[in-house]
């Protein structure tokens, strides 16, 4: 299968999708995948079964605008996204915004953290006696420093 | 007209299998609107992709739901196979096809046994499952397991069909064909099942477009979206397919559409029989997944499933994401809802043949 990816801006996503509904694709799915840089998120197309990826990438602390002006039914991955991974998406149609509640879980937002992957080294948990007043985590390894210099050879007299 | 009343349609019901919620606004016995809400099996087994090997999660992807589970493995090993660039045997596309299609068969029984069930209709229920008995056997015999096939692996199949068991298959389904032809009969002409079904739940061709449905639930609309046209793999270019359409959009199109395609499915497999290749049925698979995505589709009983993989050089994916044909059906369900009868709500919802445990994964 061919893999097509358009890396697009935010703030053009919704005209594109506009444009992909007037040229008559199909919405196929929403995928949202949680990297350092916040959200990225990738919305399918499909005609005559070749699939066209556009592909955005959102910040933490920001949130996306819906397609569900240009694809209604793309309310289902929207308030997923919303529910498991906790990216606010803006100006979802008010009859299928379901403001938290489409996915019935547990924890909130159970994706939202990054895969351990991706994650930092974290200090490695030691289990030791409490009051020993030792700190019970061990740091990661420090780089090691640069090896010093060969001492230049000391001129012999 | 009296006043409007809110009506709770699961997650606990009769016709349901899985747990869904809807609430059914209600005008006397009409709906109004119905407002779907879903969650109560979520298990997060994308997110396991991040902890089990490439190779251990073909297992995990088809536990995703029992009744599609070939499917699932399929798709996730075709996912990894187009990210790590293997090209698998022609022999294995074959093996793949027969299972797929024997997936979809017990699919469609076990999906006519619940709406005869929802009907009312229990002996044609219990025909319906005595019948999907068959094709349970047929994949004991050939993968072990009666629900969960455990066969495909990434670089192929992990099992072959001799060729004797094979022509022994055909004789079975031929068999089979005859009680299907008497199923058939029954749901195709009998007039209680006429009146629960046609005109019921219908949705137009331009719905359809519009809502993005896929699956039977598309083509018994007179939409042709069969992704078995297009790159699927498998044997389905070289045996060639037209999908089975009907054009009412009701109750009755889709389960027309579905009893239809039992036979299709038939003619796949024993197609594939016949021209079955010789040859390997698995390559080795060297290395972890490179650093890279991958998107693939495959035709599942209930309509198109999307696959996408992304590797990072380690023997862990960072990312599956699977979109299944029920995740891609509930808006049009909301669409055919409105508007009908309060007591047809349990035939709508099972003619889109909901699984909520593949839309929750």
């Amino acid at each position: 299968m061919k893999q097509i990816f358009i890396q697009t801006e935010a703030a053009d996503l919704l005209g594109k999708a506009a444009q992909y509904k007037k040229d008559g694709y199909r919405m196929v799915q929403i995928l949202c995948t949680r990297v350092p840089e916040g959200y990225e998120l990738t919305y399918s197309f499909d005609k005559d079964y070749v699939m066209e990826n556009l592909r955005v990438v959102v910040p933490l602390d920001s949130s996306v605008m819906s397609v569900t002006s240009q694809y209604w039914y793309a309310f289902v991955w929207e308030n997923e996204i919303h529910d498991l991974f906790g990216l606010k998406v803006e100006f979802i149609a008010p009859e299928v915004d379901y403001g938290g509640k489409f996915f019935q879980l547990v924890k909130p937002m159970p994706w939202h953290e990054l895969s351990k992957a991706q994650q930092p080294a974290a200090a490695v948990k030691v289990n030791l006696r409490p009051g020993l007043g030792v700190d019970a985590s061990v740091k990661p390894a420090a780089q090691k420093p640069a090896a010093p210099a060969a001492k230049p050879a000391e001129g012999g007299n | 007209m009296g006043k409007s009343t809110i009506v709770p349609f699961g997650p606990q019901h009769p016709v349901l299998p899985e747990p869904i919620h809807l609430d059914l606004e209600l005008k006397d016995e009409k709906v109004v609107k119905a407002i779907p809400s879903i969650g109560y099996v979520h298990r997060g087994l994308e997110k396991l992709v991040e902890k089990r090997g490439f190779q251990e999660y073909v297992y995990v992807a088809e536990r995703v739901c029992g009744i599609c589970s070939f499917g699932h493995g399929w798709g996730y090993s075709k996912a990894v196979e187009g990210l790590m660039e293997i090209e698998i045997p022609k022999r294995a596309e074959y093996l793949r096809t027969i299972w797929h299609e024997i997936s979809r068969l017990h699919s469609h029984l076990l999906w006519a046994g619940l709406g005869a069930d929802a009907l009312g209709f229990e002996s044609l229920f219990m025909q319906c499952w005595r019948v999907r008995e068959t094709i349970l056997d047929i994949i004991e015999q050939t993968t072990g397991g009666r629900v969960i096939f455990s066969v495909c692996k990434v670089g192929g199949v992990r099992r072959d069909i001799p060729d004797n068991e094979l022509k022994e298959i055909v004789k079975r389904i031929d068999k089979l064909k005859k009680e299907i032809d008497g199923i058939a009969a029954v749901f195709l002409n009998d007039e209680t099942i006429h009146a629960r079904l046609k005109g019921v739940g219908t949705v137009s061709y331009e719905d359809i477009v519009a809502l993005g449905a896929v699956g039977p639930t598309a083509r018994a609309s007179g939409v042709p979206q069969d992704y078995r046209l297009g790159d699927e793999g498998g044997a389905y270019k070289d045996l060639g397919f037209t999908p089975i359409l009907a054009t009412e959009g009701d109750c009755f199109a889709r389960a027309k559409v579905r009893l239809l395609e039992l036979y299709q499915s038939i003619d796949i497999i024993k197609g594939c029989v016949d021209n079955m290749p010789a040859g390997d049925i698995a390559v080795p698979v060297k290395g972890f997944p490179p650093a890279g995505e991958f998107f693939t589709r495959v035709e599942q009983p209930r309509g198109e499933a999307v696959y996408y993989v992304k590797g990072n050089k380690t023997k862990n994916l960072e990312r599956f994401r699977l979109r299944t044909p029920t995740n891609a059906n509930i808006a049009v369900l909301v669409k055919m809802l409105q508007g009908c009868d309060l007591a047809d709500v349990p035939n709508i919802i099972l003619t889109i043949d909901p699984c909520i445990s593949c839309c929750e994964r």
